[in-house]
């Protein structure tokens, strides 16, 4: 009986203990995200005008996951331009078409917040877009990616020159380039 | 279309047409007081959401 008291109070002890102890340390997976920036009814935000910052926050905690610069070319202009777009058909992920990839260490299914701003080499038509979603720890997303969508155009003048010389009467001639992001 | 601004407020304004090279365009402007204004280049496309603008000190001597 002695005996039999002892075992149960032992193993009322470790119950205790076990429901006390913290749960086991969570394992960080490696898991890639890839972010592409693209113009409103363009292509994709290449190096050629800057390319754009990308952000990636945990929306929980605000901590900065990734941050880095997208590099790369516009994209297939049939593919993103001429094309119709079909559900599930490759329009941007071609060859040197710009993009982001991170590799983040995720612990578990977590909310961020994904940030474009560029064209980052026009700071006049510089705009910022974001998104959240849910990532789940080793479930890599690639591809096409996670797409921002970026308004506007570029403007820039060509005429006249900063130290042109006006006078009232003459006629001032303006000439200025418009292009897409 | 481009604009001309005098302390914010438009003075002067102009329709910008295609000039024959990919992405540029160009119209003229007429100078009708001297003084410190600003040029302002917008291009506009409301169906898709696109706008964008260049903005330039200028001084039009009298």
């Amino acid at each position: 009986m002695r005996t039999f008291c002892r075992l149960l109070t032992v193993a009322t002890l470790a119950a205790g203990v076990a429901a006390a102890a913290p749960p086991a340390q969570a394992e960080a997976v490696p898991t890639k995200v890839l972010v592409r920036a693209i113009s409103r009814d363009a292509k994709v935000i290449s190096s050629h005008v800057g390319g754009a910052r990308i952000t990636i926050r945990d929306v929980a905690t605000g901590a900065v996951l990734a941050e880095g610069i997208q590099q790369g070319g516009s994209g297939d202009t049939r593919l993103i331009m001429q094309e119709p777009h079909a559900r599930g058909a490759t329009v941007y992920d071609t060859s040197n078409a710009a993009s982001y990839v991170a590799t983040l260490l995720l612990e578990r299914p977590t909310v961020v917040e994904v940030t474009a701003e560029g064209p980052l080499s026009a700071p006049q038509a510089m705009q910022r877009t974001s998104k959240t979603l849910l990532l789940v720890p080793g479930q890599d997303v690639l591809g096409e990616g996670i797409l921002l969508e970026i308004h506007g155009f570029i403007v820039e003048l060509l005429a006249p020159g900063e130290t042109a010389e006006l006078k009232v009467g003459q006629p001032l001639e303006v000439q200025a380039t418009v292009r897409m992001a | 279309m481009a604009r001309l601004l005098h302390e914010g407020q438009v003075v002067g304004e102009a329709s910008l047409t295609y000039a024959g090279e990919q992405s540029t365009y160009a119209g003229r402007l007429a100078l009708q007081a001297a003084g410190t204004l600003v040029l302002e280049v917008l291009a506009m496309d409301a169906a898709n959401a696109n706008f964008g603008h260049v903005r330039q000190q200028v001084t039009v001597e009298p």
